[in-house]
């Protein structure tokens, strides 16, 4: 017996080494030419219509409630692309900006022109420390060896599972001629063909022989019950509910027509300028603050914090003209069906709150839910008897509709199926308002004197509740604007300038 | 053998030191009675939260209930229940701090108006919960939440100054 699993063991290494002597499959096209990388603006972008077409597309991918998926919560900064060509080949690549802008991680979109003439669309990552960045904005030589990382983003149809395993990533193992394969972009090519630039990056996919995982092992199919056979047998790897394909992914047509063999990958870290805010939403902020008399209005309800009974505030209409609340211990608005806002503004006076209150957050659903607010340029603001100023924006409107479902909707006016979301929205939204707000067990409470505390904690509220805001803090006059931010919950809040 | 007793008879104390400390004075049923119209408030706990829904019913002088005036568990029929609770809070030294949802006013153009309700059980005595001189009598205070109103009506439909007396420590939906 013993003698037995010696020669297993031995016969397993003998395989494993054999395996990894043999040559990686690859599945892509080589390209030969001169390198040239220049940046073009969105003029310049906008007269590629397949480009526009494809950065449609991966918005239309991200408003897919059904198919959601962090990869596509980005924003793609068209402002300033990177376009690298070889012969007639060429890439497109992007910032890509988050609200978590604070992480090391570089990423990009890089939109990849195939021989099918359409593009592909791809994230890299890049894993770089502040001195890198610098280095590379100072078009200085950056080695990225085992610092990037590329995925493919495609549409999150059934096939596409089927055939790239949740989109191409990396741990993605296949059987293919009788061998298990790891299919992954790797990174051939490191150079520059042009003196003093800094290096770019080619990628490849390539099927890398690997050793069979365990799970991947029908131990069933042994010599007993499979007579003339030995040992488990190697059962397909990607079990899906979705019909299987005999063929290797690369001889698969991809979603957007065209076969694979596909060109390799041509791009280069695109770092921003500096850390910066996120460029829309400061954008946004700046509109309205910007509106003749917004910034007088907002400073003079700011001299009212300390008052002992009353809040302060109001409301931008769309037609950039002001309608005052009356002062009272809660502000109150009552919609008529016809104004819209674009901004609403008021005070936490004395004993209150140092941030947003969650009855504040409720509030806002109910606008959206009248319809009485601009979500798109919608900014509130806040001034209180604590000496803080913040502004919040919704980046994301979907998001903040999903976590107030049960504020936006009509608990009677819901099918059966929809009233499960309702009161799960309910239930949860509930768990954060008591973790957070509950007036005596709560981490953010009136009596709190710690400015910065309740600042921490609110940003992960609403970190954990994915609220789709952005939050900013300003000063008394409304003049500087820093994006406040977290990496998690434990980190310490970031603040970062608006440009 | 003795010590063996000793030390069965020492764990079974512990263990019902451990019931008595679990015990939350506030789970159970409680009433406030106002000519014929009684308001009953039930309370449960899960996860160390307490939950809880309300009803106003009319009683007849045998304290029979005649009709049902409001209850915040409604049915949409099939044990389908509009909210899965009405009231959702923690308990500390100062008694229960809940979000307080009023979803039988019929004056609003939403589900439900949410509110704040404090509730403390008014004799603690030296104690502090769980071990209340007695545990019978708890105020009941119900106030809009605070923050920024939209479409806002005054009032509930609920008291909102009571002091409350502790039926049960059972809940019984009906």
């Amino acid at each position: 017996m013993k003698q037995t699993k010696l020669l297993c063991l031995f016969m397993g290494i003998l395989l494993t080494f054999t395996a990894c002597q043999e040559d990686d499959i690859e599945f892509t096209r080589e390209k030969s030419g001169t390198v040239t990388s220049r940046l073009i603006n969105y003029d310049e972008l906008k007269a590629m219509p397949k480009a526009m077409a494809k950065l449609q597309k991966i918005k239309e991918e991200k408003l897919k409630k059904s198919v959601y998926n962090e990869r596509y919560d980005f924003t793609v900064d068209t402002t300033e692309v990177l376009l690298i060509e070889i012969g007639d080949y060429h890439s497109l690549t992007f910032s890509i900006i988050r609200d978590s802008t604070y992480d090391d991680t570089v990423e990009n979109l890089v939109l990849n022109w195939e021989p099918y003439d359409d593009y592909l669309a791809f994230k890299a990552e890049y894993n770089l420390t502040e001195e890198e960045k610098d280095k590379i904005r100072n078009n200085e030589h950056v080695d990225l060896t085992n610092k990037e990382r590329l995925t493919i983003l495609f549409s999150f149809v059934p096939e596409t599972v089927l055939k790239f395993n949740g989109g191409g990533n990396e741990e993605q193992i296949e059987y293919i001629d009788g061998e298990c394969r790891r299919g992954r972009w790797v990174r051939v090519r490191s150079s520059s063909s042009i003196p003093g630039q800094i290096e770019y990056s080619e990628w490849r996919w390539v099927y890398e022989p690997v050793p069979c995982p365990e799970e991947n092992i029908d131990h069933s199919w042994t010599e007993g019950n499979n007579p003339g056979g030995s040992g488990g047998t190697h059962i397909p790897v990607f079990n899906t509910p979705y019909p299987t394909s005999d063929n290797p992914v690369g001889e698969n047509t991809l979603p957007g027509g065209g076969p694979i063999p596909h060109n390799s990958i041509i791009t280069l870290p695109k770092v921003d300028t500096k850390a910066i805010a996120t460029p829309k939403e400061c954008k946004k902020i700046n509109a309205i603050l910007n509106i003749t008399g917004m910034r007088g209005k907002l400073t003079t309800i700011a001299t009212h914090v300390n008052d002992a009974n009353d809040e302060y505030g109001f409301a931008t209409n769309s037609d950039s003209t002001f309608t005052d609340f009356t002062p009272a211990p809660e502000i109150t608005f009552t919609y008529n069906n016809t104004s819209v806002f674009n901004a609403v503004s008021h005070t936490h006076n004395l004993n209150k709150l140092s941030v947003f209150s969650f009855s504040d957050l409720v509030a806002i659903a109910k606008m959206i839910k009248e319809g009485s607010i601009n979500t798109d340029q919608f900014i509130a603001t806040l001034s209180t008897a604590k000496g803080t100023h913040y502004i919040l924006t919704i980046n994301n409107v979907n998001k903040y509709k999903a976590f107030f479902y049960h504020v936006i909707k009509d608990f009677g006016d819901l099918p059966v199926t929809e009233r499960t979301v309702y009161r799960h929205s309910l239930k949860r939204a509930d768990s954060l308002m008591t973790k957070y707000y509950n007036s005596k067990t709560g981490l953010i409470r009136t009596t709190n004197n710690n400015n910065t505390f309740d600042l921490f904690h609110f940003m992960n509220l609403l970190k954990e509740a994915d609220l789709g805001v952005s939050m900013f803090e300003t000063d008394a006059n409304f003049q500087s604007l820093n994006q406040i931010g977290k990496l998690d919950s434990y980190a310490p809040v970031k603040r970062l300038p608006c440009q | 053998m003795k010590s063996i007793k000793k030390i069965i008879i020492f764990a079974l104390m512990l263990a019902g030191f451990s019931v008595q400390a679990q015990f939350n004075p506030y789970v159970g049923t409680w009433q406030y009675k106002n000519g014929n119209e009684v308001f009953i408030v039930k309370l449960w706990e899960e996860n160390n939260v307490v939950l809880g829904y309300y009803k106003k019913i009319t009683v007849d002088n045998n304290g029979n209930q005649t009709s049902l005036v409001f209850t915040s568990r409604i049915d949409y029929g099939n044990g389908d229940y509009f909210l899965p609770y009405t009231i959702y809070g923690t308990v500390s030294t100062d008694g229960i701090n809940a979000g307080f949802r009023d979803n039988t006013m019929t004056n609003i153009d939403s589900d439900y108006k949410d509110g704040k309700l404090h509730m403390k059980i008014t004799n603690f005595g030296n104690y502090g919960p769980p071990g209340c001189n007695d545990c019978t009598t708890a105020t009941w205070k119900v106030t809009d939440t605070g923050g920024m109103y939209v479409n806002f009506v005054e009032g509930f439909s609920v008291p909102t100054d009571i002091v409350l007396t502790k039926l049960s420590d059972q809940v019984v939906f009906d």
